[in-house]
């Protein structure tokens, strides 16, 4: 009896620690799929920039194209995505430009973002910032995480 | 002796464990591989605005060598017609790629738990579009 009680500790131990690991891959494959994920966003939106104001001197992104691109790509990146088929993800988007500022983490309709950055230098840049909410990743009780974030910034070069 | 009757019975148990931990791992960095040698192939097609055949001869090389598989194992679609920056927004010019590389192994010890072979196997797949950067003449 004593031999079994001992087994089954271990077995429980064992079960405990594989399930975990499995969980913890998926997990840490679900982080770089969502961070590839808004590099891959950021760097497409900063694709599309308003010609005419570049001619004038003047930097500024096509800031619905751009959104277009991040929502169509987030509509494709779905259909191989890690995460559970239920999870449901969501974008921000902060373009800085000659036309939205270069100082504090402004986002296209001029509010401040979270992070209050300093005043970077005048380069043109698109964040993205990807949030996925899922089931919870962990099958062990005490461990809960039903919320992914990553971030990619592109600026654009000099 | 009893006892060691029994540590014989549940040592394969716990033993599945222990290769179970390193099979895990393997797979993780196999799979961690392939997507770092994806991402360096689609950061190069970006630029050439399609996979060329050079580009798809390396990637195909690098899943080869750390998988030990041959090109007929895996199911690669990559897209081979160069695709062009626009100003605006245009799905079409979008660069498409989709690997599949086959996982051969998930469990350990899976006969020892009455699970054949052809069922302990799956296909590891990454699929994406990404925007080309290459202009047109």
């Amino acid at each position: 009896m004593k031999v079994f009680i001992v087994f089954m500790g271990l077995l429980f131990i064992n079960v405990s620690f594989l399930s975990y690991q499995g969980d913890l891959g998926r997990y840490v494959r679900c982080q770089a799929f969502l961070k590839a994920t808004a590099e891959e966003c950021a760097a497409g939106a900063a694709l599309y920039y308003d010609e005419a104001a570049y001619a004038d001197g003047r930097f500024r992104f096509k800031y619905e194209e751009g959104r277009e691109f991040i929502e169509h790509l987030l509509e494709e990146a779905k259909q191989e995505m890690p995460l559970p088929r239920d999870s449901v993800i969501t974008y921000e988007v902060s373009f800085r430009d000659d036309y939205l500022g270069y100082g504090a983490d402004e986002s296209e309709d001029g509010a401040a973002g979270e992070g209050g950055e300093p005043a970077a230098e005048n380069i043109p840049s698109v964040t993205v910032k990807l949030t996925a909410v899922t089931g919870d990743l962990f099958r062990l009780p005490f461990l809960e995480v039903t919320e992914i974030q990553r971030a990619a910034k592109y600026e654009l070069p000099h | 002796m009893k006892q060691l009757i029994v540590l014989m019975g549940v040592l394969p148990i716990l033993l599945a464990f222990l290769m179970q931990y390193s099979l895990d791992q393997r797979n993780s960095d196999n799979i961690s591989r392939l997507q770092e040698y994806v991402y360096q192939a689609k950061e190069q097609a970006k630029q050439k605005g399609c996979f060329t055949p050079e580009i798809r001869e390396e990637l195909i090389g690098k899943i080869e060598r750390t998988f030990d598989i041959d090109e007929e194992d895996m199911i690669i679609e990559l897209e081979e017609i160069p695709k062009y920056r626009t100003s605006v927004f245009d799905e079409r010019e979008l660069i498409h790629y989709r690997i599949s590389v086959p996982i051969d192994k998930i469990m350990a010890g899976n006969r020892f738990f009455g699970i054949s072979d052809e069922e302990n196997r799956g296909m590891y797949t990454i699929e994406s579009w990404t925007a080309s950067e290459l202009l047109r003449d």
